[in-house]
This record gives structure tokens, C-alpha cells and sequence, in this order.
């Protein structure tokens, strides 16, 4: 019951998550005036927070040390992928972000 | 139009000492004009430049790193060094920091440092209520997203003062009108590299840090490690309490301007220009 919980948590944080690093990159990263950037960009550093939480939640609940693996690498990611990013490949990095999100709502459901 | 000054007593009077200014982070030379034209008012040959990353080039304040700051600030030093028998420093916010960083490397050759609110952290009372995401903000990918919007009190008490540098700030003449995240994480980098433990404690300069009290952007602590880690025996700290960050325009700037031009001429053997 527990996981079940989690497991939708993670998925509906993943996908908001996704759509607002999405939305953002197309309509407001210095296309919007900055207080609003300003405040966007806390309001993903909370998702980015809770994502990374909840993944390491479920490397603990997962069965296997394979899973449990996949799942801390899932919580490290947006740190690596910080690490690794430049301003010259941040689009890249934006879009490996992105698609790290959407891989691990689908592997939590599956 | 180049925001960079130098001001220097006409040829045939020979001053032989020199004040390298450096200005604040996304701001220009603009800001330390009228402190550069008070001391070269008591003698000093004055220079102060566009740091890497601003000015003109300002798309590079994405791209420019802490160390383009040092290497910047000690090759000016040098330059500087070759022509004047006294070299001094002084630095508003991220050019105090880089101040002391030049002092790490030349302590012996730098006859004094005048450190005005010395940025090491962010932790002043302006900050938004989700400074504690900078941490998440400055090491995953939304280093590239997030710019700090500069904001109400602009770092001035004066309410005076505030609106005409807003009005200048809107028009971007002086500087840049907000903070991008990648400035930021270069900033706090150079602040872990100042305040390394050995380095702080090569720092034999006589330094005068001018803090004040209310400072919106950062608290008197940044200023009291550096006071308390460096070996100066000659450094003192003066915190004021009637302005804000920007103590060059702030209600107590003529304290400042006197302040720190005591300290220039109490440590310089060299009292007046004379003619060649």
C-alpha cells in the first residue's frame, strides 16, 4: 500500500517536473521577466528536492540491489548532470534531464 | 562606450603610487567612479576596469570562470607593480574577495587593501525565502535557468540614491539589472578558494574591511573570517550601521571615502607628487 503511494507520487512529481523543465526552456528561461524566472526556477529546485527524495525512498523499497542501484543513480542524476553541463551543452544536458525524468517514472511503474 | 577609468596625474608629476579598484559583481567601474576620483584627489593614480565577464562582452558572464577573475586581478597587479612604487587595492563586494585572492599570491608586494563589503556568502537579509534551494539551484542543470533579479533596496538605505540607481540600472548603463545563477556559483567558488585555511593565512597585507551592519546582500560574517584568518597584524575592521551593500553610495559614503583614504596615506611613504 505504502509503495503504491509512493510509486504515484513519484510519477505525478516526474512528470510535473519534466513539463516544467519543458515549458521553461521554450517559454520562459530569459524569455519572462526575472521575478517570475526567479520564482519558476525555485519551484523546480523543489521538484528536482522531492525527486531525488522519493528516489531514494524507493531504492530502499525496491527488492532487488539492481533496482535499489538504478534508483540512486535516478537521485544523483540531476547532480551529475549539473556537474557534466556546460553553457554550451546545457541544451543537451536539458533535454538528458528530461528524458532521465520520463525513463524513471516508467521504470518505477513497470 | 568603455565603462573603464583611469585617472592619472598629468606628466611631469610623479606620483609613484597606484590604487587598483575592483568593482562588484555584474556591476562596472562606473560604481567606483566617484571613490577613484577621491583618492586621485589625495594623489593616487586610480585604475579600474571592466572585469572579465562584463562591460562590453557581457554574453561571457555565462561562460567566465572564478579563476578568469584571479588571473585577471593579479596580471593587472603586476602591470601595475612594474610602474609604482606603492601598489594598493580596493574592492566593492566580489572585488574585495578578489582583493585578498591577489593578496594570498603577492602579500609583500601590495602596500594595503581597503575590502568594502566583502562578499564570501549570501546570506543577507534581501535574499528571497528560497535561498536554501541555492545549494540544488547552483549543482544541477537550473545553474543555466535561474538569474537573481536585482531588487528593492538595490543595496541603498538612501532612498535618494536608491532611485536614481534604479533609474540607471533599468537602463543597463551600469551594469547589469540581475544575477545569473552561473555568476553566483563562480562567485561561491572563489569564496571557497579565498577562505582556504593556508592561502587565508599567507595574507600579510595591512587591510581595512568596511562592513556594514544591515547589508542586504551579505552579513559582516564574510568579512570577519577573512579578519580572522589572514596573519596581517595591521588589519582592522570597521562595520557601519546607516547603510546597505553599496557603502560607496549609501549615507555614510563620505565616512568611507575619509576612511579609506586615511588608511592609503597612514601606510604610503610617499606623501606628495612632486615634479619630475
Amino acid at each position: 500500500m505504502l509503495t503504491k503511494v509512493f510509486k504515484y507520487l513519484f510519477v505525478i512529481n516526474a512528470i510535473i517536473l519534466a513539463s516544467m523543465i519543458t515549458y521553461g526552456k521554450l517559454f520562459v528561461f530569459r524569455k519572462r521577466k526575472p521575478q517570475f524566472v526567479s520564482d519558476y526556477c525555485a519551484t523546480i529546485a523543489i521538484f528536482i528536492a522531492i525527486y531525488s527524495i522519493l528516489s531514494i525512498v524507493f531504492a530502499w523499497l525496491m527488492p532487488t540491489t539492481n533496482a535499489k542501484l538504478i534508483m540512486l543513480a535516478f537521485a544523483l542524476s540531476p547532480f551529475a548532470i549539473g556537474l557534466c553541463a556546460t553553457y554550451h551543452t546545457e541544451k543537451y544536458f536539458t533535454l538528458i534531464q528530461i528524458l532521465l525524468v520520463a525513463i524513471s517514472a516508467i521504470y518505477v511503474v513497470l | 562606450m568603455s565603462l573603464d577609468f583611469e585617472f592619472i596625474h598629468e606628466e611631469g608629476l610623479n606620483t609613484d603610487k597606484a590604487v587598483l579598484l575592483f568593482h562588484g559583481m555584474t556591476g562596472s567601474p562606473y560604481e567606483m567612479k566617484k571613490y577613484g576620483q577621491f583618492l586621485h584627489g589625495l594623489g593616487y593614480d586610480v585604475y579600474c576596469n571592466c572585469l572579465p565577464g562584463h562591460g562590453d562582452k557581457v554574453e561571457e558572464i555565462y561562460t567566465v570562470t572564478y579563476q578568469d577573475w584571479i588571473d585577471y586581478a593579479c596580471s593587472k597587479f603586476k602591470e601595475l607593480k612594474s610602474k609604482y612604487k606603492e601598489v594598493y587595492l580596493s574592492g566593492l563586494c566580489l572585488g574585495a574577495v578578489l582583493a585578498i585572492a591577489v593578496a594570498e599570491k603577492y602579500p609583500d608586494e601590495i602596500s594595503g587593501i581597503v575590502a568594502l563589503s566583502t562578499t564570501l556568502f549570501l546570506d543577507g537579509w534581501r535574499l528571497p525565502w528560497y535561498k536554501v534551494l541555492i545549494p540544488i539551484g547552483l549543482s544541477t542543470i537550473e545553474r543555466f535557468y535561474y538569474t537573481y533579479p536585482e531588487c528593492e533596496p538595490h543595496g541603498i538605505k538612501n532612498e535618494r540614491t536608491r532611485a536614481v540607481v534604479k533609474k540607471l540600472l533599468e537602463k543597463s548603463e551600469v551594469g547589469m539589472s540581475d544575477f545569473p545563477m552561473t555568476c553566483i556559483f563562480e562567485l561561491l567558488k572563489l569564496s571557497r578558494y579565498v577562505r582556504n585555511k593556508n592561502r587565508l593565512s599567507n595574507v600579510t597585507t595591512p587591510i581595512l574591511f568596511i562592513h556594514s551592519e544591515e547589508d542586504d546582500l551579505t552579513s559582516p560574517k564574510s568579512a570577519k573570517v577573512i579578519y580572522e584568518g589572514i596573519s596581517s597584524s595591521d588589519k582592522d575592521m570597521i562595520i557601519l550601521y546607516d547603510s546597505y551593500h553599496m557603502v560607496l553610495y549609501d549615507n555614510e559614503k563620505d565616512f568611507v571615502f575619509n576612511t579609506a583614504g586615511e588608511f592609503f596615506n597612514s601606510h604610503s611613504k610617499i606623501k606628495e607628487c612632486v615634479p619630475c
